[in-house]
């Protein structure tokens, strides 16, 4: 043999023996508890959380293969993803566990379960579904399995089917579950009044104070802000936050409020507050909103930089890996306001690509058309978007001026109306748009 | 590129724009709100959650029956701002079976709450005479099954929760003691029963860390991890009814008419429930409708069969069933229990040490050999349609093809304990006066509380005597001490002559509050009852004592949790009135539960504390628990988080360590004691100093 193929092979031999040291070698990193910061780090719940999962971290310590504590510990990860809004890490940590699980138990429910929450959180919906499936396979009684083939459904577009999911789930377990996703299907088929009802039934059927429980009564102020009622929807934040002091999603409904009556100092320090809670791109996405309206676009940049650079940790280094989040249609809206129409495109297709029939991403798609001019392709989109009758303003108002544009004027005004019927309070940014519109039109000047 | 106009603009109607002109402007952002927010899916439902069932001849009033269930779980006696109370959207039932069918309830009692706030210009709860979210309720009775029901109480009251003394007591409150509160809040029904609905002392006690911990309890411990009631110092809500024993029984028979202390005429099952309003999402008119059907989400008959029986995956599909529908779904569990691995040392025996005493029989000696009870074998289905078995309860002919059930073993003693009652037949009778050898002769009677409805209910012969509670004879251990008795106490075990023994009236016939029933469930598991019967441990010698140390091994066993955190009441509603949010409970943690179908996952903390007295003036101290050796750091702020004193900072070996406090120099308000374990706070509690 050669020299130089001798010295090739033994590169080649070095190199698989130092790979495999390294691989065999390399420790298992512990994915551990983050202290948690901001206001709610000194809430009895906090303490408690952490007495219970530091005692878990303990006994795996002790006994790496009990599953019980892995089980439960997974299930306390996705918790705390939603407490902290620190998904990218928790779904991770919660993965990992349940991924051991599942290698030794494939079938086993809670880990089941627990996988297609993980999967739902990471919006990664056809593989939810399937676990979904999965788990209605193992237990056709789970209440569990139905709520996470709603959700699949819903994300995927599959309305019908959703439906089918929701009243199934409901019919095994009435409760602050089931009750909030026949909620979010009335609303996105058009029903607020009874959508509204039913996240009420929602929030009386939770633990006054819990996460769960107060999401469901902000969600309740959600509502309302998009039917106009703007006092009914205070009172519900307000409420949150009288039962979970510093809730980042009830500062943030504040902040919103006063952003509607145009206090706008008080509406930042609402978002900045939320912020400091929970680390979660919409409160950054709002507070740039806020910004804008106080001409000041260079904080609003920074806010939606903040925005896009957390959603990209997240999507683009990660969009093909098992645990990376899929955040491509948050990011299209992202960087519609950044008047990237290219990088908006992009994303926006990306996920359509994903999700076809879903009336969120047509409506994203739509509006990154309608940007670009790009009318027929637009309207297209618009078209799927307003398939389930939904009655969201905003999106009344935009397919209002995506039909308006690609020529059926009759429609784009009745939708305009209906928008406004609706809640009169639209987006300043698009009044003015509508203004641009109408003074094409002559004799006629929006005051 | 940005959009432009064209000439393909619109008009929009004058209206339209008189809107749009005068709209307060705001952003579309929040409509693409954090698209991580999905709705719950992990979630309890305390408010609709049933904890715990009893039943027992009224102590004070035995002519009469006492049913009391109880909802929500570990509620905190300082629970402000958020009291719980009962569900104003919950359906609460309490069903009885007097035995007049086999398929359905003879009586539903149907309570639904409603709440009133009457100062709605307070968040407190309770200020100058007024209260907020004042609850009071409706009680309907059936008594076809459901058909139909009649309203029996009418605005019944709830008392308040034991906010604190100011709120309670003084003038600036109610200006009442609780106590009245709770005796002016029993009602008598139309109907005769005597009622009471409100918050109580949660009566039920277990080392729920212990026992959860894959039946870790703690008892014998080091001292270091004692066993510890994990539902001391706390709340629950309780529906109480106490009714004439006559209007229950079957045919209208007071207790005075009962043929003998077992008549199987007087057994009652009793269940209790809450069900929560099914609505649709979409009707198919496009509209919806909010009055579905009622759906049951959670049920109880039998202690501890929700919790450590039926499977996480089967929960929402057991709690939404009937007993009547139990049927065969459930049974195969309480034949090859789970628990009955970890008691047998072929099995995972050694997994949990705690239950090294409980060991069932694998070869427990009779005169037709050997019989194994252990998972998977056949128990006594050996005997199935042997003549041995005529006339006994095993005979095929009478309910042999339902006990006998080949690989279940456990569907002669587990099963009928469960689902349907234990007759008063051999050879469920104690083996006083039985064959040595053979468990199928006959023996004592001591039960009887046969219902055959195969359902999972809590079943009480009404015609057993009450033990009084201030007897020496007395035993929260139920009918393991009445068997004991039977077996051992001269005064019972000389003859197989019926006759009353102390607790024959105790836990599994019915259930007093005083019964420790996770104990009895334990030595059952571990084949207490099948010993109670004859069928002796394995180092029993066929004509020898049966008295072995195996058996004493099982009735020995205890969970060290053994009695209620405090005393019962000796009159109606014999609950304890609810701690006090400002007395010594108050302070204690929030349980927290992290699991997709409800249960209480609390493991033991590596590291706690409390602190006594609180309120204090001079000094209080603060005991904290270290289970493993670590850091411990204890230290105090004050209402603006700053530290002001740190009484402990240094590595503790495992033990309990009280730490004197000096207050003196504190002035009166609310202070914080955090501790932390290496660096990591884990428990903060209130320190308030009264000078």
């Amino acid at each position: 043999m050669k020299p130089k193929y001798v010295y090739i092979s033994f590169a080649i031999v070095f190199t698989f023996f130092v790979f495999f040291l390294v691989k065999r070698d390399k420790p298992k990193t512990e994915l551990t508890l983050i202290e948690r910061t901001g206001t709610i780090n000194s809430t009895s719940e906090w303490l408690n959380s952490k007495a219970a999962i530091q005692k878990l971290l303990s006994d795996l310590r002790r006994n790496p293969d009990n599953i019980k504590s892995k089980m439960q510990l997974a299930f306390a990860y996705i918790q705390e993803s939603r407490e902290t809004g620190n998904h990218g890490y928790y779904d991770k940590a919660a993965s990992q566990l349940i991924d051991e699980i599942l290698e030794k138990k494939p079938n086993d429910y809670e880990a089941l379960c627990a996988k297609a929450t993980i999967l739902l959180s990471q919006h990664h919906f056809a593989e939810a579904l399937t676990t979904g499936n999965q788990i209605i396979k193992e237990n056709s009684h789970s209440a569990y399995g139905y709520g996470v083939l709603t959700d699949a459904h819903v994300e995927l577009g599959n309305y019908k089917e959703a439906i089918k999911s929701a009243d199934e789930m409901i019919s095994k377990r009435p409760d602050i579950r089931s009750y909030s996703r026949v909620s979010y299907l009335r609303e996105i088929f058009g029903d607020y009044e009874g959508a509204i009802e039913a996240m009420k039934m929602a929030v009386q059927s939770g633990i006054p104070g819990m996460e769960q429980t107060e999401w469901a009564r902000a969600y309740i102020g959600h509502l309302y802000e998009m039917i106009g009622k703007y006092e009914e929807a205070s009172e519900q934040y307000q409420l949150s936050l009288y039962h979970r002091p510093h809730y980042a999603f009830g500062l943030a409904g504040m902040g919103r409020i006063e952003k509607a009556k145009q206090n706008y100092s008080e509406a930042v320090k609402y978002f900045s507050n939320a912020k400091f809670t929970i680390k979660d791109y919409a409160f950054y996405d709002e507070c740039a909103d806020v910004y804008r309206a106080m001409q000041k676009p260079d904080s609003a940049d920074n806010e939606l930089r903040e925005a896009i650079d957390m959603l990209s940790a997240g999507n683009e280094k990660e969009s093909n890996s098992v645990h990376g989040h899929y955040s491509d249609r948050e990011l299209a809206l992202l960087y519609l306001k950044k008047y990237r129409y290219d990088l908006a495109l992009q994303h926006a297709l990306t996920e359509y690509n994903r999700r076809p029939k879903n009336i969120d991403v047509n409506q994203t798609l739509a509006w990154v058309r309608y940007r670009r001019g790009e009318y027929a392709e637009a309207n297209k989109h618009i078209d799927v978007a307003l398939g389930t009758n939904s009655k969201n303003p905003l999106l009344l108002f935009q397919a209002g001026l995506i039909k308006s544009m690609s020529g059926n004027l009759t429609e784009g005004k009745k939708l305009l109306q209906q928008s406004l019927t609706i809640n009169k309070f639209i987006s300043n940014d698009l009044m003015w748009e509508a203004k641009g519109i109408l003074n094409s039109v002559k004799h006629y000047t929006l005051k | 590129m940005q959009k432009k106009s064209t000439k393909k603009s619109l008009w929009i109607s004058l209206a339209v724009v008189a809107v749009v002109t005068s709209a307060i402007m705001i952003s579309n952002s929040f409509l693409d709100a954090s698209s991580h927010r999905e709705a719950p899916l992990i979630a309890n439902d305390p408010l609709a959650d049933n904890t715990d069932l009893y039943a027992f001849r009224s102590p004070d009033d035995t002519n009469s029956v006492t049913i009391i269930s109880c909802y929500v779980p570990t509620e905190l006696p300082q629970g402000g701002p958020n009291y719980y109370s009962f569900g104003p959207n919950v359906r609460y039932e309490v069903h009885v079976n007097n035995g007049s069918s086999a398929t359905e309830d003879k009586f539903i009692y149907r309570f639904t709450f409603s709440q009133m706030n009457e100062d709605s210009t307070t968040f407190f709860n309770i200020r100058l005479g007024k209260q907020n979210l004042k609850t009071t309720y409706t009680c309907e009775k059936s008594s076809d099954g459901g058909v139909s029901f009649t309203t029996i109480v009418s605005n019944g009251v709830v008392p308040p929760n034991n906010i604190g003394p100011r709120s309670i007591d003084g003038p600036v409150g109610l200006n009442t003691p609780y106590s009245t509160l709770m005796s002016n809040a029993v009602a008598t029904a139309t109907s005769g029963e005597t009622i009471f609905c409100g918050p109580v002392d949660d009566p039920f006690f277990v080392d729920l860390g212990g026992v959860f911990d894959l039946g870790q309890t703690r008892a014998g411990g080091s001292g270091v991890d004692a066993p510890r009631d994990g539902l001391r110092c706390k709340n629950t809500h309780a529906i109480c009814i106490k009714a004439p024993i006559a209007s229950l029984q079957k045919n209208g028979l007071s207790v005075a008419q009962a043929a003998n202390i077992l008549d199987p005429d007087f057994v009652i099952g009793v269940w209790a429930s809450a069900s929560r309003q099914q609505i649709r999402t979409i009707n198919g008119n496009g509209t919806e409708t909010h009055s579905g059907n009622w759906v049951q989400v959670s049920r109880l008959g039998m202690p501890l069969t929700n919790e450590v029986v039926i499977p996480i995956g089967q929960k929402d599909f057991w709690n939404s069933l009937t007993p009547y529908q139990d049927g065969t779904y459930f049974d195969s569990l309480f034949c090859n229990p789970e628990l009955g691995l970890y008691m047998d040392n072929s099995q995972f025996g050694a997994a949990v040490p705690a239950l090294s005493a409980l060991r069932i029989q694998r070869a427990s000696p009779t005169v037709l050999g050997n019989v194994d009870f252990g998972n998977g074998n056949d128990g006594l289905y050996v005997l199935y349609g042997n003549a041995a078995t005529t006339g006994t309860a095993l005979d095929t002919a009478i309910f042999g093809k339902y006990l006998l059930r080949d690989n279940q073993p456990r569907s002669v003693d587990l099963l009928p304990i469960f689902y349907t009652g234990v007759p008063n037949l051999a050879p469920y009778q104690l083996a006083t006066g039985k064959t040595a050898g053979n468990p199928l002769s006959p023996g004592k009677p001591f039960i009887n509380n046969f219902l055959p409805t195969f359902g999972d209910m809590l079943r009480l012969n009404m015609a057993v005597p009450v033990t009084p509670r201030n007897s020496p004879a007395f035993s929260s251990e139920g009918i393991i001490a009445a068997a004991v008795s039977g077996l051992t106490d001269p005064m019972y075990n000389t003859t197989t002559t019926l006759e009353f023994i102390p607790n024959m009236d105790g836990f599994p016939n019915g259930r007093r509050l005083e019964d420790d029933v996770t104990r009895i469930e334990l030595q059952a598991v571990a084949g207490a009852a099948l010993a109670a019967v004859g069928l002796f441990y394995d180092d029993y010698v066929i004509g020898q004592s049966p008295v072995t140390p195996n058996l004493l091994g099982v009735l020995g066993y205890t969970t060290g949790v053994e009695a209620n955190d405090t005393t019962f009441n000796s009159s109606f509603p014999y609950v304890q009135a609810p701690w006090s949010g400002y007395g010594l409970c108050a302070g204690g943690s929030i349980v927290l539960s992290i699991k997709p179908n409800g249960g209480l996952n609390i493991g033991a903390p590596e590291m706690m504390m409390e602190a006594f007295p609180n309120p204090a003036s001079t000094q209080n101290t603060i005991r904290i628990r270290v289970a493993n050796r670590a850091n411990v750091k204890l230290s105090i702020y004050d209402g603006n988080s700053k530290i002001i004193a740190v009484p402990l900072n240094t590595m503790k070996d495992k033990g309990l360590y009280d730490i004197p406090v000096d207050l003196t120099r504190f002035g009166s308000g609310v202070y914080y004691a955090v501790l932390a374990n290496n660096n990591q706070t884990v428990q903060s509690i209130k320190l308030v100093v009264n000078k």
